[in-house]
């Protein structure tokens, strides 16, 4: 079969224009949203104590009373210069402290991911090549569970058990921004229970699904080792069911950053948000909203860019739909 | 001819009575020295750390804004006020040391403290106080100072008359220009200090602490000052305030000893802390007050025996022991509770009486009761939910039906003073700034008195207390009587804190006062 590396060019260049419309319609979306809600960031910039007076002096001074539309625009030119604005509520700019806080989300989002991927693939094989006996019934119980518990819940079991039982980690992760790396260990704990039970029930059925693929079968009535068998014919075919699962758990991670990070009152993206929409902070808001729906279609992005390197029907000449 | 009046400074004049009974005092301490039991000096050194759940990235170091709970704590640890406001409103001396005013009470003049230094050891002269006044007064500083100087003050008229003395000449008599001087937005800054200065510089007051770290919506740290005026003070070494949104969190942080103070908590806390003996509820009575409003001119409310029979409805005792723990007391509904040195002593609460109460909605047209065609919005603030509940359930015993809707965080752009019938939350005030404030820009119930017009101008016509109180009596019970507020309760801010913690004071200026605390 002939590779057509044109037809893999293509279609990332496709996605990528679609990508950045996406980021654009949402800006918008966001942007009317906020526009249309009855909202004013005076009162969290002054508090409830605020004369009418006091508001309208406000308004001026922060050009609140600029129509919409040449706001957008304001704004829109701004991001594409890379200058995010100043927060109408604080009045300092938003991008140091966008890049301060959508690192600290990086190392919580990225820690938690390679560590479910790192504790979830090794089960799911095990359990899959054992599918149906006691370890495997268990494994996956167990992964059943923690999936169906919502995340606040299973951050405040962890709570409990180790700041007020064992006493082992700070309940704040504020620690953070000066480096303390055990701040990072309960909110990282939260996130990768749930990340790894989902990695571990997509991996597990991929790779039983492969194990009983006829080419699998006759590699087996071939005499290959197990081990050969399994890295050699089956887990290149249930990566590609794998990488999806773990694109699909990052950006389900990102929700779940919101409520672990208010939690342990990490100072993330996750946290920024909501005060940003607690204190009616527009540009704030939008900054955010536009780097996490960028970051949810990059990672898109990178998980179309895997399956189309780990699937070779998919960048070979005229396969797939078109045959 | 000047009236020196309320010069409130700890050096009070020496009245023969006052020296009879320090002197007692004094050999009353001697002797209970000599046996050794008296109470020991607080214990110096140590780090506080206090949790906050209200801080917001939108936070700063512009100490002219200080638009939550987090804000005023941290701005009044680093800066002081002019004057200083107990917790009866009445002012004492702070950065001024005593004061005096005209008969007329348009001029002004304040004597400053000697001594007083800078975090970055300049002095403080009356200078510093005349620009702080001005740059707090600026139209663009909004504050709330300023809002309720430039009515009667041209900053023009503010003067250092030399280096330790200020004078304000007012264009109209103002007789709370002292109490004014003690609100948390009078803060004194160095001469020259600029919006772009707090924003971006190191913060420089003569507070009892001295500014350390600062991120938005997380932490604050402040180390003592060891040159600061009040002799002594404070005791600690160094305050921590950190930020953690959920209620669930703090609470563990505070029992697993990661904290030593929790702010502003749920009241459903008491119940967690029973048999802690090394954490306690830190109660502050009465700082709030969680009324029903009702707009006057909206059916049914435009109808007095309507509002009567709400008043007659609620049970005031049921109220304090369900919604707010038994940390309540009793309220008048009005803005201000039966312990603020105006009220008036004869004015009792109305006891539940629901046939009455009934019988007056019978008069009003409404003999089946009356389902209101608009709902209860509540403000999103701890506590409130359970009020509106109980206030639901009492008021549907005699009639009044309604249901309630969370406001949510929009609740003061989208729901004060337009829907009809609110639940919001006020910060306890002194009665001139709070009627002052009900009176006009923030009149939730559209309620309209000659009457009570009259003895709020008679009050503030004079600097004599117990004239002032006079009036003031007449304005609550009016308020209580015939205003659009149910106020069951006076509702607490409660803290919890861990037993070594001792010293903290909570306020109405700053809210949580460290200066004095220390961890024995």
């Amino acid at each position: 079969m002939e590779l057509s590396w044109a037809r893999v060019t293509g279609t990332l260049l496709r996605r990528t224009a679609l990508a950045a419309l996406t980021v654009s319609i949402v800006s918008l979306v966001v942007f009317a949203a906020l526009n249309i809600l009855p909202a004013d960031p005076t009162t969290a910039a002054l508090g409830a104590e605020a004369t009418p007076e006091m508001r309208a002096a406000y308004r001026r001074l922060m050009n609140l009373d600029v129509p919409p539309i040449p706001r957008y625009l304001h704004w829109a030119e701004g991001m594409l210069r890379g200058d995010f604005g100043i927060s109408v509520v604080s009045r300092t700019p938003i991008g140091p402290e966008l890049a301060q806080r959508f690192a600290l989300t990086a190392i919580l989002g990225v820690g938690s991911l390679l560590l479910s991927v790192v504790l979830a693939l090794p089960l799911a094989v095990r359990s899959a090549r054992r599918a149906g006996r006691l370890i495997d019934v268990t494994v996956s119980a167990a992964a059943i569970a923690v999936s169906a518990v919502p995340e606040f819940v299973v951050a405040i079991g962890v709570i409990v058990l180790f700041v007020s039982n064992l006493r082992w980690f700070p309940v704040s992760s504020n620690g953070i921004i000066e480096g303390d790396l055990n701040a990072l260990v309960l909110p990282v704990l939260t996130l990768t229970l749930g990340a790894a039970a989902y990695v571990f029930r997509h991996a597990r059925v991929s790779v039983v699904e492969t194990m009983s693929a006829p080419y699998v079968r006759t590699a087996v009535l071939n005499g290959f080792s197990p081990a050969r068998i399994l890295w050699c014919h089956v887990m290149p075919n249930a990566a590609v069911v794998v990488v999806n699962a773990v694109a699909l758990n990052a950006i389900t991670l990102l929700s779940g950053v919101i409520v672990v990070e208010n939690v342990f009152g990490y100072p993330g993206l996750g946290q920024l948000l909501v005060q940003a929409l607690v204190a009616n902070d527009f540009p704030k808001i939008e900054a955010v909203a536009v780097v996490t729906t960028t970051l949810l279609v990059v990672v898109n992005l990178l998980a179309d860019g895997s399956v189309l390197l780990l699937d070779p029907r998919l960048r070979t000449q005229g396969a797939g739909a078109r045959r | 001819m000047r009236d020196r009046h309320d010069v409130t400074s700890d050096e009070r004049l020496i009245t023969r009575r006052g020296f009879l009974r320090a002197a007692g005092l004094t050999v009353g301490a001697a002797t209970l020295a000599a046996r050794g039991t008296v109470e020991a000096q607080p214990k110096k050194g140590g780090v506080i750390r206090a949790v906050f759940s209200d801080g917001n990235s939108g936070d700063s170091l512009l100490a002219t804004k200080m638009p939550n709970t987090w804000t005023p704590v941290m701005f009044l640890t680093m800066y002081d006020t002019i004057t200083r406001l107990d917790n009866g409103f009445q002012p004492r001396p702070g950065l001024a040391e005593s004061w005096e005013s005209t008969n007329d009470a348009k001029t002004w003049t304040f004597h400053l403290r000697k001594g007083v230094k800078f975090h970055d050891a300049t002095p403080l002269t009356a200078k510093d106080v005349a620009y702080s006044l001005k740059f707090v007064m600026r139209k663009e500083a909004a504050t709330y100072t300023g809002s309720l100087l430039r009515p009667y003050l041209n900053p023009d008229k503010i003067r250092a008359v030399d280096d330790a003395t200020l004078r304000l000449e007012l264009e109209k008599k103002f007789v709370f220009v002292a109490n004014v001087l003690g609100l948390r937005y009078s803060l004194v800054f160095k001469d020259g200090t600029a919006d772009n200065d707090l924003l971006t510089k190191k913060p420089v007051g003569t507070g009892p602490f001295v500014f350390k770290s600062f991120t938005a919506g997380q932490a604050f740290a402040a180390t003592r000052n060891p040159s600061y005026w009040d002799e002594g003070k404070p005791y600690v070494d160094e305050i921590r305030m950190v930020n953690i949104p959920e209620e669930a969190s703090k609470l563990q942080a505070l029992q697993a000893n990661q904290a030593d103070l929790v702010a502003y908590t749920d009241f459903a806390l008491t119940a967690q802390l029973k048999g802690d003996s090394a954490h306690e509820p830190f109660p502050f009575k009465e700082a709030a007050w969680n009324g029903l409003c009702c707009n006057l001119t909206v059916e049914p409310f435009n109808k007095p025996q309507v509002i009567k029979a709400m008043k007659l409805g609620v049970d005031r005792q049921q109220f304090i022991d369900t919604a707010f723990a038994g940390l309540a007391t009793m309220g008048f509904d009005g803005p201000v509770p039966g312990s603020d040195p105006y009220f008036p002593a004869d004015l009792k609460p109305l006891a539940r009486d629901a046939a009455a109460a009934k019988s007056l909605l019978k008069g009003a047209g409404y003999p089946n009761g009356v389902d209101l065609p608009f709902d209860l919005v509540t403000v999103a603030s701890l506590g409130v939910n359970n009020i509106a509940q109980v206030a639901k359930e009492q008021l549907a015993e005699i009639g009044v039906r309604f249901k309630i809707r969370q406001g949510g965080p929009t609740f003061w752009d989208t729901a004060y003073l337009k829907e009809p019938f609110i639940l919001p939350d006020w910060n306890r005030r002194h009665p001139f700034e709070i009627y002052g404030l009900l009176t006009s820009t923030e009149n939730m119930s559209k309620f309209k008195n000659p009457e009570l017009e009259a003895a709020l101008a008679a009050a503030a016509a004079t600097t004599n207390f117990n004239e002032q109180k006079t009036q003031y009596a007449k304005v609550i019970r009016i308020t209580a009587e015939q205003d659009g507020y149910v106020v069951p309760a006076y509702s607490p801010r409660l803290h919890a804190k861990s037993a070594k913690l001792q010293g903290v004071r909570p306020n109405f200026v700053s809210f949580l006062d460290f200066s004095a605390a220390s961890l024995g």
